[in-house]
Parts: structure tokens; sequence; C-alpha cells
């Protein structure tokens, strides 16, 4: 396991990227953008894209700055520490597919204005289920004389599909995995927004009820897709992982800050020592998550062997933690952490969801039980653990 | 609602606190370094009369019910003797009920007045290397032979057997897989523990060292007929009825040690000075020992519900269960935080909490661990499909 150790360019990326936030996505403007018709403020997703935040690890010749994931990790744990609305981490994801996916494939015509960010991008991907195993609520199955393939499925939580331009859909096909890339305008894609309390996201359901495939659709099959699709789960639950970092490092301060300024008793409630440890307790909470994720990174960074065990214990550290860090910030705040006004339950909201998007916290924790009892054996290294994907 | 004891049972439990005070934590830390029964401590309580507390009078018991047994215990386990107290006497207490309700007469007669006075030792033999848990997979097999049965197996963790001149040993008289039902054929005895039949050894073990835990090889083992508690074939059934009422006993003993322990624990905090002030000045020290007061206090009241409603000859599955659960729970959790008041010390035998930190652990595991009373509430006052 490596510890991440930033470059000075790197950073310099999570300085901008902090000083930018902290301008253009304060606790008011997540209020306001969260409220939207869209659920995020255009104006910063421009912003960032004008930045370059979601190109970081695209290949240069591609439009990308050429970094890694490790320059992707630090935008969504900023994001997180923001709680910032809008669809960074599904589009993440989607650009991730488009720029990974072979030369044949259509993709290219989707990457550029992604890049730009006029173009947003959604996933529908498979589920960690209860046991920790995969399953894909997609199937893509053949029908008709021509026997045209048509995607099928009901799939539940999937985040800012509703402002999504193209949507990366993993189905479980005749031969196998396989990834398309699918037209919002596509008649039989209609998400149906689920409201949640968490304000700054949103979740739709999808009904796919025998969907055409149209050639111009195919991402990746076979091989290549059931690569593409572990890689895009374990950036998927490195993405929550990320963004509980960040939010739980974020609401530990707000704790601290206001555990030394209440003052009861003639003097802070800091002082007091239940106040303190608790303070500390989930200090400890936000620093174990933190290097669970970072382990993540660079294993997914450095394409390591052990990228499905890390992203997994990731996901489920950091989500536990985000949550617990938030419901301890909550009652050191006392009452006035229970008011509408002020902004702590922005976060506790958005940690409670997080539990529950991209699997849940339980079947991630059974997945690492799979891994660690060696249930799922893994092929040579070089290929990956490609054989997460199996069913 | 009446939360009251009965002027009765507020004499039993002064009575008993009395007796019992003669028996220090001196005395009983010896007992267990010694790993030596506390034969004086079993005298005593057999000479005041408390062993034939539940016994029918006939019997020349007391007749009373669980709620005067857990308060016996409770103040057992509390006067600082701990499992250690506890176990000396838990048998002889409660142990006999599958033999009060089943038993032929001439077997009662036989028995049960020498359990009230104190000459019969009797252990219990479930466990088996196999099964644990799940009683119904024990093998220990008894055969009909004549007039007897001759049993042959092996039994694990038996409490007491060193000591027992009896055991009440549950057996298999037809083997599982033909048997209609799981739990059917299973047969209990209450029988000589012949040496010349049963191998018996101890097993170390971590705490709870005045009493024995102990392997035992059966072989050839002749058990006269007269010998088998009620029908053969139903000693499961038998056993079930006695599960609720243990379940409240083993909480009363936790519930007891907690109580010490806590005592102990507030004490040390009042009394040690670090940093120019008492220890217990602290928060981080104080905090824990108040949580764990407000557990054993909530624990207890469930366990009052339970003999309450047991008592009355009412159901008590549910409550029995979470008694033990939270007994547990809380006495563990109330030595642990006894042993960590009193830092290093607390690691020395000298201040008597690391023994009842490691007796407290056992109502943890046995008779019954948390896990299996969690699969009950889950599945049999839930309604949830059993998991196992
Ligand atoms: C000091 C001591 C004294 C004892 N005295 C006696 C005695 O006098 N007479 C006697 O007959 N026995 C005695 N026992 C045995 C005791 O009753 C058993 O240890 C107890 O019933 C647990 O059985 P086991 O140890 O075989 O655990 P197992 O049944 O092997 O269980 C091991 C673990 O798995 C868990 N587990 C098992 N099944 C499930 C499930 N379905 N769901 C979830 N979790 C599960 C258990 O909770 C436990 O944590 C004694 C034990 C000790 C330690």
């Amino acid at each position: 396991m490596q510890i991440v150790s930033l470059t000075s360019e790197q950073r310099m990326l999570r300085e901008v990227v902090r000083e930018m936030l902290d301008a253009d996505s304060g606790p008011d403007a997540v209020r306001r953008s969260g409220g939207t018709e869209h659920g995020f403020d255009e104006a910063l997703w421009r912003k960032a894209a004008d930045l370059g935040w979601f190109g970081l690890e695209v290949p240069e010749e591609s439009g990308g700055a050429g970094g890694t994931y490790l320059e992707t990790s630090i935008v969504l744990r900023e994001i997180g520490r923001c709680a910032t609305p809008g669809p960074y981490l599904p589009h993440s994801l989607a650009v991730a597919a488009m720029a990974a996916a072979p030369d044949s494939a259509p993709a290219g015509r989707w990457l550029d204005t992604m890049l730009s960010g006029e173009a947003i991008g959604a996933v529908v991907l498979p589920t960690v289920i209860a046991d920790g195993r995969t399953r894909y609520p997609v199937r893509a199955v053949e029908s008709g004389p021509d026997a045209v393939l048509h995607l099928t499925g009901c799939v539940a939580d999937v985040p800012d599909l509703g402002v999504a331009d193209v949507v990366v859909v993993a189905a479980d096909g005749p031969d196998g995995p396989c990834v398309f890339a699918v037209p919002a305008e596509e008649a039989s894609l209609q998400p149906e927004w689920n409201p949640t309390h968490d304000r700054t996201r949103r979740l739709y359901r999808l009904d796919l009820d025998r969907c055409a495939v149209a050639e111009q659709w195919r991402l990746a099959a076979g091989e290549e897709a059931a690569r593409l699709v572990d890689s895009l789960m374990w950036r998927a639950a490195t993405g929550i992982a990320l963004d509980g970092v960040g939010g739980a490092g974020r609401v530990v301060e707000m704790a601290v800050e206001h555990a030394k300024e209440r003052e009861q008793f003639g003097r802070p409630i800091g002082a007091f020592q239940a106040v303190k440890h608790m303070c500390a307790d989930a200090f400890l909470e936000a620093e174990t998550a933190r290097v669970a994720a970072d382990a993540a990174v660079m294993e997914i960074a450095g394409t390591g062997p052990r990228r499905a065990y890390w992203s997994s214990v990731a996901r489920f550290r950091a989500a536990d933690a985000y949550a617990r860090a938030a419901g301890a910030a909550l009652q050191i705040h006392g009452g006035i952490g229970m008011t509408w006004e002020f902004d702590l339950h922005l976060w506790l909201k958005r940690a409670k969801l997080n539990r529950a998007i991209f699997g849940s916290c339980d079947a991630h924790r059974a997945r690492v039980a799979r891994i660690a009892s060696g249930a799922h054996e893994l092929v040579a290294a070089g290929e990956g653990d490609r054989r997460w994907t199996s069913r | 609602m009446d939360f009251a004891l009965t002027e009765d049972q507020e004499t039993i439990r002064r009575s008993v606190a009395d007796l019992v005070r003669r028996f220090d934590d001196h005395y009983w830390r010896e007992k267990d370094r010694g790993h030596e029964f506390p034969a004086e401590f079993y005298e005593a309580i057999a000479r005041g009369g408390w062993l034939g507390l539940t016994i029918p009078e006939e019997y020349g018991g007391h007749g009373l019910g669980i709620t005067e047994a857990t308060l016996l215990l409770e103040e057992v386990a509390r006067s600082g003797g701990g499992m250690n107290a506890a176990s000396a006497i838990h048998l002889s207490i409660f142990g006999m009920h599958p033999v009060v309700v089943h038993g032929s007469d001439e077997l009662k007669r036989r028995t049960l007045p020498r359990i009230v006075s104190g000459d019969l030792h009797v252990c219990f033999g479930v466990t088996e290397p196999g099964a644990g848990l799940d009683t119904t997979r024990i093998t220990t097999f008894a055969r009909r032979d004549g007039d007897s049965y001759v049993v042959n197996g092996r039994k694990v963790w038996i409490s007491k057997a060193l000591e027992s001149e009896k055991i009440l040993l549950l057996t298999r008289t037809t083997r599982r897989e033909e048997a209609a039902r799981r739990t059917d054929g299973l047969t209990l005895f209450l029988t000589d523990l012949d040496r010349a039949h049963v191998d018996i050894r101890p097993i170390r073990k971590m705490g709870r060292n005045a009493v024995s835990s102990n392997e035992l090889f059966i072989d050839d083992l002749r058990v006269p007929v007269e010998d088998r508690v009620g029908e053969e074939g139903r000693g499961f059934t038998y056993l079930l009825d006695g599960l609720n009422p243990e379940r409240m006993l083993i909480a009363a003993e936790a519930l007891g040690i907690g109580r010490v322990a806590l005592e102990k624990a507030a004490r040390y905090g009042t009394e040690r000075e670090v940093f120019d002030r008492p220890i217990g000045m602290n928060q981080g020290i104080q905090f824990p020992l108040a949580d764990a007061l407000a557990r054993l206090d909530a624990a207890e009241l469930v366990l009052r519900k339970a003999t309450w409603l047991y008592d009355g000859g009412r159901p008590c599955g549910r409550e029995a269960n979470t008694a033990k659960y939270l007994c547990a729970d809380a006495g563990f959790s109330a030595a642990d935080r006894a042993l960590q008041t009193h830092g290093g010390m607390g690691y020395a035998e000298e201040y008597d909490v690391a023994r009842y930190f490691r007796e407290a652990r056992l109502m943890k595991i046995a008779p019954v661990s948390q896990e299996m009373v969690l699969n009950y509430l889950g599945s049999h006052v839930l309604g949830m499909p059993r998991s196992y």
C-alpha cells in the first residue's frame, strides 16, 4: 500500500480547486443551486470545464491533461468537501469510459464535448449486491429476425441521469458484458426523478424496455468490456469514498471550530472531555477513511493488483466515517445544529445518501470479505482482477 | 405497575448479602488462583438452606420462584464471588428443573433432598466437541440393554464435573438421521458419574478457575433405567422448559459482576489522584462509568420483568433472551471499564477487577451466545426468516 504524496503541481491543483469552490460553492451557493431546475450551478460547471477538471487524466492527444487518476481524485475530494451539487462524479466516470474505449468505438464523438462540459455524461453500472457479487440490472438480448440487440432492465438510484446528454450503460449481453454510449435523446430513455432528502444530489430511476441498440452506441464488448466495467465500478466506489473523505474532513473542522467558540459553564465546550473526545473520535474516523481512499487512489492510478479490494474498503470505510463524523458534528453543535438555517445538515444528508449509492456499505463489506477469503480467485496480475465481473 | 420487591424478597437479598460477606475478595482471589473448589462457601450456602430455594417443599426445599433465585445469584456474584461463586451453586439452584417437572417420583425422592442439603453435587452435560449451540447434533449415544442403557461418547466444557457425583446427561437414543424431527430422539438422564467409565479432564481456561470445566470421555457407562428423566426421546423438550429460567439466572450473575466491578471503579476513580486531582474528575473516566450504571439499571429492569412473567406462568421467551443479552453486555462492559479505570492496577490480580473482567466475558458466550439470542429475537419475535 502506498501513501499519497502530492507533487507541487498536484498541490497547486488542489489549492486552485479549493479556492474556486470556497468562492463559488459555499453553503449558500449549495442551497441555491440544489434547488434549481437541474439541481446544480451551470456557471460553475462551465468554469470547471474551462479549468480542465474533466480531462485531467485524459491523454493529451485526446484533448486532456495527460495526468492520472490522482488528479481526478483531488477534484472529487474537494467537491465532497463543499458538498457541491452537480453531476461531477458520474461525468468523470463517463469520461473515463470514453477515454478508455478502444479506438474503433464511436466514443470520440462524445469525448470532445464532454471535456468542454457541453455534453454531460452519466453511467448505469452493475451493482454490488448484498453477498458482495456483481449483478447487471440491464441485459442486452438479441431479438427479432435480424437478431438486433435490445436493452432491457430496471435500474434504481442512478445519480444525475436527468441532466445527462449521454449515458454509458453496462449490460449483460449474449456473449458477456458489453458497454454502450446511449444518447439521451433516445426515446426509450425516460429517467424518473426519485427525490431524496439530500438536496445536493439527484437520483433517478430508469426503466429500459426493449430499447433497440444502434451500432454507433457500442463502446466495448467481450474482454474489453469486462475490464472497462471493472474499472468503472472501482472508480465509482472510490469516487464516493473521496466525496466522503472531503466531507468528513469538513464537518470535523466545523465541529472543532464550534467546540472552541461556544461557551457554556464559563468555558468553551471543547474543554469538556466528552466533547473533546467526540471531536478526536470524529477526526480519527475521517483520517482512517482518508488512508483507505488514498490506497484505492494509488491502486487505480498505478493499475495495481488490488484495485477491487481497496476501492471497496475505501467505499464503506469512508461512507461510514462520513456519516459518523457528521453525526458527531451535529451532537457537538447542540440545538443550533438542528436548525434549517445552520448548514451542517447539508453534509449530514449527503453523508447518509453516500452510504446507499453505487452499492451499499454492507454490500462492499461483503465484497471485501469475498476477496479476502479468496471466494473470488484473481487471475494473473497482468490481466487485473477481471473475474470480478463474474456473475 | 409495581417495581418494588416484596418484603420477603428484600429479606432474601439482605440475608444472602450478609451471609456471603464473609467470603471476601481475598478468599475468591485465592480460590481462583489455586483452582480450588470453594467448599467453605458452598457449605455456608447449603447450611443457610439456600440450595433448596426453588426445590418443591415436599422434597425439602422452599418452592420459591425464579425471581428469588435470580436475587440470590445476583447477590452472590455481586459480593465479589463473581462466577466462581455462582457456578459453584448455579446448578443446584435451578438446574434440577427438568427433573422436578419431568422426573419420576422415585428419582426425585432419591436426589432432590440431597441437593437441598448440599450433599449431592451435580453437573450438566450437554455440549460436545461437534455440537455447541447446535444441540441436536450431539452424538453421545445411549443404547438400551435390558434394564439399563450403555452410554458412549464425548462431552466438553462440563463445569464442575470434577467435583460432581452425578451428571444431568443429554444423549441420543435415536440417531439424528433416523429421527422424525431433529429434536426427537434425545434422552436425558440424571446418573452417577462413574469414574471407572468416564474419564474427566479439566480444560485450562482464562477465568472462573475455582470451578473446573472438563472434557468427558464416556466409555460404556451403564445407566439404570430408573435414572432416566421422563420419557425416552423427549429430552430436548425437557431442556427447552429450563432454557428461559437458565437465561435469567445467567443474566443475574452477569449483573452482579457488573455491579461489583462498577462499585470498585467508582471508588478507585474518586480516590486515585493523578495530575493533582482525582482521576474521576475527568469526564473521560466518569462518563463511561455513568454510562455503565445506566446500562446495568436498564438491563436489570428487563431481568425483573422476565422473572416476574415466568413466575406468573406467562410466556417470557422474549424477555428472558433480552435480559441475558443486555445483562451479559452491560456486565462485561462495566467490568471492562472498571479495568480501564484502574489503569495498570487493573491488570494486577490484587485489585480483583481483572478477575471480574475474565469472568464477565464468559456470559457473552455460554450457555448461549449473544448471536444466538439475536437469532431468537430476529426469527421468533420479529418473525423474520431463520438465518441458519
Ligand atoms: C467456562 C465454560 C463453562 C461451560 N459449562 C458448560 C456446562 O457446564 N455444560 C455444558 O453442557 N456446556 C458448558 N459450556 C459450553 C457452552 O454452553 C458452549 O460453549 C456454548 O453453548 C457455545 O457453544 P460452542 O462453544 O460450541 O460455540 P459454537 O456453537 O461453535 O459457536 C461459535 C461461534 O459461532 C457463533 N454461531 C454459531 N452458530 C451461529 C448462528 N446460527 N448464527 C450466528 N452465530 C452463530 C456463536 O455465537 C459463537 O460466537 C461451557 C462453556 C464455557 C466456556
